[in-house]
């Protein structure tokens, strides 16, 4: 399959969505027939070479949500953990200085994860494991997460070493 | 002996799920595999963890003029 015909497969989805959108209910399922027989093309495409070409905008956010959710559990949980160990050792006032500072690292964890360049084919597996079932191969399925997750440390690790190591 | 990368591990785990659903290995099969790349994986999360440390030795080296080295706990290097 060429890539230029995955693409013309891509637009024909697009645009069967959006005529299906305003068109008239006689003509709905026809336009879902041919919608459908694109539909099914990307997906083979995408189970025999293990990838994805058809991303939606929500599988994006869902995987930036996911490294997010790991980096933060690993980096910067413990992190804030600390800091709560030694708030509650403190009187009142020091409060509005460890809210801040729990703050201020949480935005700069947070840019960091924005800014740090992941394997665009990382994001695509990740992307694809999701849309399968987790039932069917669970043992797999988690094995196949969990690799995924140290990838993404290990990227976030490696162009992050500096924050890493500031607040030990 | 093959090098193994987590990029070669997810196509391998990959290409084990694509035989499941094609029947041409078992539950079993596949079960073992994955508990297999898990202790992998487990292996790799450790060098990981070992990096940092080493970062983080190294920032106290050279902030506080220390010279903390971490113990190698093997007595000889992997060859």
């Amino acid at each position: 399959m060429e890539v230029i015909d995955i693409e013309q497969h891509r637009l024909i989805v697009k645009n069967c969505k959006e005529l299906i959108r305003v068109s008239l209910e006689n003509d709905i399922d026809y336009l879902q027939k041919i919608m459908n027989k694109s539909v099914n093309v990307i997906d083979n495409y995408n189970n025999k070479n293990f990838t994805v070409v058809d991303v939606t905008k929500r599988e994006s956010g869902l995987w930036k949500s996911a490294t997010k959710n790991v980096i933060y559990g690993k980096f910067l949980n413990p992190i804030i953990n600390n800091l709560d160990r030694c708030h509650k050792d403190f009187l009142d006032e020091q409060d509005k200085y460890f809210t801040k500072k729990k703050y201020d690292i949480k935005q700069e964890f947070k840019k960091a994860c924005d800014d740090t360049i992941f394997c665009k084919d990382l994001q695509l597996k990740y992307i694809l494991l999701n849309r399968r079932s987790p039932y069917e191969n669970k043992s797999l399925f988690t094995a196949i997460k969990e690799t995924i997750h140290t990838e993404v440390l290990k990227t976030f690790q490696n162009q992050n070493q500096e924050l890493i190591t500031k607040y030990i | 002996m093959k090098p193994v990368n987590n990029k070669s591990l997810i196509a391998f785990l990959f290409d084990q799920m694509d035989r499941l659903d094609k029947k041409e290995i078992d539950v079993q099969q596949a079960r073992e595999q994955a508990n297999l790349s898990k202790q992998v994986n487990n292996a790799m999360k450790y060098e990981l963890d070992r990096a940092k440390v080493k970062m983080e030795i190294e920032r106290q080296n050279k902030e506080f003029g220390t010279s903390i080295e971490l113990r190698e706990i093997e007595s000889k290097n992997f060859e």
